[in-house]
């Protein structure tokens, strides 16, 4: 079965990133409409149709967003492109930020229209500087041929995107923590509410959306909402999803396929299955953030839905773990990684992250014990309330291992297993 | 519309947008919070005050800041709520928490062990102790970020701390962990106050040893003896030692927050030095005698004087410092025993000039308006006044109103603090106001932008001052005042367009020869846009002493009675006359400066000064000094042994701000307790004491205590009629008028009528006039004096405050670039300052705060004193001197560039 390219159509194009690449098939004809012919209300009720979700994660419907912030009558308002993406096993946003950049622009300019923002910024993680080099190419492109800057398109409209680049730190890419970090203050989460389509940047109604929710936008207009909503498979799914493998798999990379494939497909169909003639042991479909599933999940369809099973879409970057990893090993990485992203503003996660660690490391050396796993799971329970969805979600990956593979937790504790780490 | 919603089965209404926990705690559900601090947002990320929301999916929600919302089900004790709070609870158990009980008292009820007391620091090697007044030891921190916040955008503003590190590595700091005293922190210690764990404390608490820390704790609730703002402050003792101050959020004036000055500057109370005994000269020395014989002598050369040359030889100053029972008791002596006039405060040197223009304008001298209304202003108009420094907690209320979206314009001849926050910064010439004000009417006039129906209703003279306006145009102002056309038609446009403008100005306006004018122009101003008369709006003059405004309430003034009314008026003069019981005088007394000048009607033989220093606060201190010298017979009371009282024939100790019982009134006419912490030093007895005592030995009796004396005050001045302390100690602070007992106070003035004769608002045409002694080849600057932050008037308090004087030991002259450039000034250099009167030595300080052409110096210093060089020039109608403005010469001196350390260090912009 052929990939389904929506947003990542140009990826594969000479020259993809250039304006006369992405305007020779038809690029920005879907911004220039809008803001020359509709009105920002049918853009959003297009939008709305079509039934996109925020895929930065949290697959909140993008109409309804961008209704928001437009019934708040507090102006300026602004449009945030959230390019952070920091979350271990996902890069699907890079391909777009180095090779399609006006993909997602053109869709940042109408839903700037639809709410009548005047400025939007993008935000893009400090590690990729090649793709902020891109991005900054591609806006000069637009501001020299009248797509950005004062009276676009040849109307009166003014609108002015702004490029801000992270410095290091996955909070960030929390969409409260964007803000501070754009403001120039320092990246933690803000308290919620009010909401960022009540007070984002600067405080004023934001619409913030991931890079791969703007690039669905030009095709939709183009399209209409029908036909995105027919590419997706399974209950409440519209479109398509660029979904990350990566692990022990034939064939890692990016795949774009209706949103709601089973991680079967994924891994069997597209990646070729598990390498190096190995069998699948377990597999995380949404970045580190998400817990383990085992193979008897398999049919499991990747999209939201998947929260019943204690782990989560995320991203789609899901990762594949072959029979010889050690499963507790594999959460004691995803629980480094999360005491290394801790913001430490609040208590439960800026402690419950090292006592995650430490336990593991203890664990994995063969001193731990039964108590343990009780105190891995009262962490969690602490962790729960976290103020943001970074410690909300840390434990998880750690308990549910803790959930799925206790026997191999206990095979270290009892000593039946090799010391690592 | 209110919401319903149920907590542990209880249902209970509550406004949409109430926080969970306000609605809980009204209930009277507690839950445990450690971020929280009422009246902030709080950043809610403790979690300790974690609920479940039982109801849809189930949710776990951090109460503090979670809003109600209709058909919530919140369970507060609901097992995962409560496993959060032992997780959060365990994480502080590493945490050092003794000096928390409530904590540990909660980790106990929680099942969480604390870590056992002594444990080794794991946290931070050393408590920090870098500054005179806090110690920071993160070793007891929770990272609450209470005080980042109130450092930050939640209060002060200042962004002196803030958060470090990140994850486990956090914790708390300065920019680029440099010393406090080097950071930009002003020393407020409303850090201090909220931190819940004592991870920041008063140094003086931290330094007490264990016996004195189980001493019991005494609290005392009273008012700040330094400025007008007149915070409510919360005095902690151990015996008669006072540890800190700490001050109450609900406080009605200042809700908690304090200055540098307000929270630790109370250690002059206790001075050494401190006067314990009355002290009669002795030839160059003194003799400490009894207050028999001190109090004789006073009394028998008082009547000397006046059998000789009539009660006109006498004169009085009562005290901006002092209570109002004690400036009502002096200027009753003065009166009705003394039988003169001849009593006047230091209100005549600040904000002499408002009092007439506003007299003379809209009939009364005080705030038109209250403090709580910054809130509600659109606009803010700033006018020479350092706010930040001089009235701290206002300038927070301004930023917090800039903050919630209201406007501000500065006309500020430096660029002080809250410029940074104005969306306008109006910089004329020093002493150009009237121009400034007169062209600013003239855009409104012809922009159609005054408000005809309040001028129709409530104005008259408007058409004479038309005509002024109309020959001022913004070009003709720019040239004479240095602000460019273009900025004052915007300030113009900003004022036309605001529905609500508040205009607070300071010393900068009126100390001048055409103060009076300065200010008449700026009520135009307002009578012309009808920012006057109305809620949310005023003309508000910032007093600058704790209780000038209560001074010159109480009559401590030539033309006065109490309350403001006429001493020439006979109806008034006779009701006074029936309570005291004497013939009183009709013809108005000389002012302070009159007296002191001696350029009025001469003829003073005799000088009695309570509580004021006018040998290092008046112009001119070389002729002040002869002055001073030739009178035959000068009196001071006072708490130290200042520059006046060292020349004086009789000293008198009196009680300081610690020891006092009455009242102040503050800028906002709202008149507070104060109360006494401990016994008086030595001998020290209250001004009115002392008063009354010389009084019985001049033949008249002076009966009853404080109280006493303001009932008596308040049964004549109809303003205070509904007052009492008994009152006042129930209802916390009243402002004035409060005719009736069960008078609720006023907070703003004259919605209907003003209290003139016509009951109009009178416009008066003022037209600019040059200073007295322009700069000129010979004294090419302009001199301009005023106040700084760490500072008190004369510096007898705070000059003895160990770390006030630590964190700025010296005066600085503040002198700009270019000109430091020109005269080869580096930072710190020594400088010799002279004007036509005298001469003084300090060190330099370059910055951007001043314009070229003009320097600046505080006058707290003896050593340096300022006033040596200013001009006794006085403005014809309020005869207040011209202190911001004189010609002067700045030469540098020989001699080493001394290292900068700590007197640059509060010169830090
Ligand atoms: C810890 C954390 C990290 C996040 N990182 C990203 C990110 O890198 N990129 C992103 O688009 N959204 C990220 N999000 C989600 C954003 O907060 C936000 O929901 C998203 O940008 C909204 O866009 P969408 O509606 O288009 O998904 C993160 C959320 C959390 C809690
Ligand atoms: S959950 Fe973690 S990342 Fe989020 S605010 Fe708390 S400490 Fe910061
Ligand atoms: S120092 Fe005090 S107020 Fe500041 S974060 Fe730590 S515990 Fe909270
Ligand atoms: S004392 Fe005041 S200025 Fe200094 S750090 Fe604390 S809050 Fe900030
Ligand atoms: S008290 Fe609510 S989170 Fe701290």
């Amino acid at each position: 079965m052929p990939e389904v390219l929506v947003v990542n159509r140009n990826l594969q194009k000479e020259n993809s990133w250039l304006l006369d690449t992405y305007r020779r098939d038809g690029g920005y004809a879907q911004a220039e409409r809008a803001v020359r012919e509709s009105t920002p209300e049918e853009v959003i009720e297009t939008v709305t149709a079509a039934d996109l979700k925020g895929r930065g994660g949290a697959f909140f419907p993008t109409g309804m967003k961008w209704k928001f912030v437009r019934a708040d009558s507090n102006t300026p308002r602004y449009v945030v492109a959230n390019g952070d993406e920091s979350e271990p096993g996902t890069y699907c946003n890079r391909f777009l930020l180095e090779k399609d950049p006006h993909g997602f622009i053109e869709g940042m300019i109408i839903a700037a229209f639809a709410i009548d923002a005047h400025t939007g910024y993008i935000y893009i993680r400090g590690e990729y500087g090649f793709a902020a080099e891109r991005v900054r190419e591609a806006l000069h492109e637009c501001y020299v041929a009248g797509i950005l800057g004062e009276g676009i398109f040849g109307t009166d409209y003014k609108l002015d995107i702004i490029l801000r680049r992270g410095a290091g730190a996955y909070i960030c890419g929390e969409e409260t923590a964007l803000f501070n970090s754009l403001e120039g203050k320092r990246g933690n989460p803000r308290f919620k509410p009010p909401f960022p389509t009540n007070s984002g940047v600067w405080s004023k109604p934001t619409a913030i959306n991931n890079i791969e929710t703007f690039a669905c936008v030009a095709p939709i207009l183009e399209h209409g909402a029908e036909w995105f909503k027919g590419l997706a498979v399974g209950k409440g799914n519209a479109g398509t999803k660029v979904y990350c493998l990566s692990g022990n798999v034939q064939k890692t990379g990016l795949f774009e396929l209706p949103l709601g494939t089973t991680a079967r497909e994924l891994i069997f169909d597209y990646g070729g299955g598990v390498a190096d003639g190995r069998t699948l042991k377990a597999f995380k479909p949404g970045g580190a953030s998400a817990a383990v599933l085992t193979p008897d999940l398999l049919d499991v369809r990747l999209d939201p839905s998947i929260i019943q099973h204690e782990t989560i879409m995320g991203t789609g970057g899901c990762i594949v773990l072959d029979d010889t990893v050690s499963i507790v090993e594999s959460a004691y990485r995803d629980a480094l990684f999360f005491e290394e992203e801790s913001c430490g503003f609040c208590i439960p996660c800026r402690q419950g992250t090292p006592n995650l660690v430490q336990i593991l490391e203890r664990i994995l050396q063969g001193e731990g014990s039964m108590a343990d796993l009780d105190l891995l799971e009262s962490i969690g329970e602490s962790m729960a309330s976290s103020f943001c969805g970074l410690g909300q979600f840390a434990y998880r990956p750690v308990v549910g291992a803790l959930h799925r593979f206790r026997d191999e937790f206990e095979g270290y504790i009892r000593g039946e297993l090799p010391v690592s780490a | 519309m209110a919401v319903n919603l149920r907590i542990d089965g209880v249902t209970l209404t509550a406004e949409p947008g109430t926080m969970l926990l306000t609605v809980a705690r009204a209930a009277g559900v507690e839950i445990p919070t450690l971020c929280h601090y009422e009246g902030l947002d709080g950043s809610g990320n403790c979690r300790l005050c974690t609920v479940w929301r039982a109801d849809g999916e189930g949710a776990l929600l951090a109460a503090c800041r979670s809003p109600a919302e209709e058909g919530m089900e919140i369970a507060t004790q609901a097992e995962p709520a409560r496993a959060v709070r032992r997780g959060v609870l365990g994480d502080l158990a590493a945490v050092d928490l003794s000096r928390t009980p409530e904590l540990l008292d909660l980790l106990a009820e929680y099942g969480v062990e604390a870590e056992v007391e002594g444990a080794e620091r794991t946290r931070q090697a050393e408590p920090v102790v870098d500054n005179p007044f806090y110690v920071r030891d993160y070793e007891k921190c929770v990272l609450c970020w209470r005080c980042t916040d109130v450092c930050g955008e939640a209060v002060q503003q200042t962004f002196a701390i803030t958060p470090v590190g990140r994850g486990a590595e956090s914790t708390i700091g300065t920019y680029g962990g440099i010393g406090m005293a080097e950071s930009s922190c002003v020393f407020c210690g409303n850090c201090v106050q909220v931190c819940p764990t004592g991870a920041l404390e008063p140094r003086a608490l931290w330094e007490l040893g264990d016996a004195e820390l189980a001493a019991e704790e005494r609290v005392v609730e009273t008012t700040c003896g330094y400025c007008g703002v007149g915070c409510g402050l919360e005095v902690h003792l151990r015996g008669d030692t006072i540890t800190h101050v700490t001050s109450d959020p609900d406080g009605p004036v200042n809700q908690g927050w304090l200055c540098v000055k307000g929270r630790y500057g109370f250690e002059f109370a206790d001075a050494k030095d401190r006067l314990t005994a009355p002290l009669v000269r002795d030839g160059d020395g003194w003799k400490e005698v009894s207050w028999d014989a001190a109090l004789g002598l006073v009394a028998a050369r008082l009547g000397e004087i006046k059998a000789e040359s009539g009660p006109d030889a006498l004169g009085m100053f009562g005290s901006s410092k002092c209570l109002n029972e004690d400036n009502y008791q002096l200027q009753k002596f003065a009166r009705a025993v003394l039988g003169t006039n001849n009593v006047d405060n230091c209100a005549r040197l600040c904000h002499s000039s408002s009092v007439a223009a506003l007299g003379m304008s809209i009939g009364a001298g005080a705030f038109t308006n209250s403090l709580d209304e910054i809130a509600e202003n659109d606009l803010i108009w700033v006018t020479g006044s350092n706010t930040t420094e001089t009235h701290p907690i206002t300038a927070l209320k301004i930023k917090a109103a800039v903050r919630a979206g209201a406007k501000l314009i500065v006309a500020d001849p430096r660029r002080i603090e809250l410029t940074e926050f104005a969306d306008l910064h109006l910089q004329p010439r020093t002493g150009t106001d009237v121009p400034l004000y007169n062209a600013l009417l003239h855009c409104l006039i012809r922009d159609g932008a005054v408000d005809d129906d309040f001028i129709a209703r409530r104005v008259e003279g408007f058409e004479e001052v038309k005509t002024v306006a109309e020959r001022h145009p913004p070009e003709y102002a720019a040239g004479i005042t240095g602000i460019p056309a273009e900025q004052i038609e915007r300030a113009a446009r900003m004022l036309g367009a605001a529905p609500k403008t508040g205009f607070y100005w300071g010393l900068g306006l009126t100390e001048h020869t055409h103060g009076t004018e300065a200010c008449l122009a700026i009520v135009n101003l307002a009578l012309a846009t009808g920012n006057v008369g109305r809620r949310g709006t005023g003309l508000n003059p910032l007093r600058g002493q704790n209780n000038v405004q209560g001074t010159s309430d109480m009559g401590a003034l030539p033309n006065v009675f109490p309350g403001y009314r006429a001493v020439g008026d006979d109806a008034v003069r006779e009701l006074f006359e029936k309570a005291w019981g004497v013939g009183l005088p009709a013809e108005p007394g000389l002012t302070s400066t009159d007296m002191v000048v001696g350029s009025g009607r001469g003829g003073l033989r005799a000088l009695y000064v309570m509580g004021e220093n006018p040998l290092l606060s008046d112009p001119h201190l070389n002729h002040t000094r002869k002055v001073f010298e030739k009178l035959e017979f000068l009196v001071v009371q006072d708490i130290f042994m200042t520059e006046t009282a060292a020349v004086a024939d009789v000293v008198l100790p009196a009680t300081s701000w610690a020891e006092k019982d009455g009242t102040y009134t503050n800028t906002d006419r709202r008149v507070q307790r104060v109360r006494p912490l401990r016994s008086a030093p030595g001998l020290a007895r209250a001004d009115w004491e002392i008063l009354a005592d010389l009084a019985g030995r001049m033949g008249y009796r002076m009966e009853g205590d404080a109280a006493a004396i303001f009932a008596e005050m308040a049964g004549l001045t109809p303003d205070f009629a509904g007052m009492s302390h008994a009152r006042l100690d129930a209802a916390g602070g009243l402002r004035w008028p409060c005719p009736m007992p069960a008078h609720p106070g006023t907070e703003w003035l004259w919605g209907e009528r003003f209290p003139t004769e016509s009951g109009r608002g009178r416009m008066h045409p003022v037209d600019y006039r040059t200073e007295t002694e322009p700069p000129d080849t010979e004294y090419p600057l302009i001199f301009n004096t005023g106040r700084v932050l760490y500072h008190w008037h004369t510096g007898s308090m705070t000059r003895r405050v160990e770390g006030l004087e630590e964190l700025y030991p010296e005066a600085l002259l503040e002198i700009s670039p270019g000109d430091a450039e020109e005269l080869g000034i580096a930072r710190g250099a020594p400088v010799r300052v002279s004007s036509r009167r005298g001469a003084l030595e300090c060190r330099a300080w370059i910055t951007k705060r001043v314009s070229p052409g003009t320097v600046y110096m505080s006058w707290h210093f003896a050593e340096a004193a300022a006033n040596l060089l200013t001009i006794d020039a006085l403005d014809p109608v309020s005869r207040i001197p011209e202190y911001k403005i004189c010609a002067c010469r700045v030469e540098l001196l020989d001699g080493a560039v001394e290292p900068n350390g700590a007197s640059l260090r509060s010169a830090r912009a």
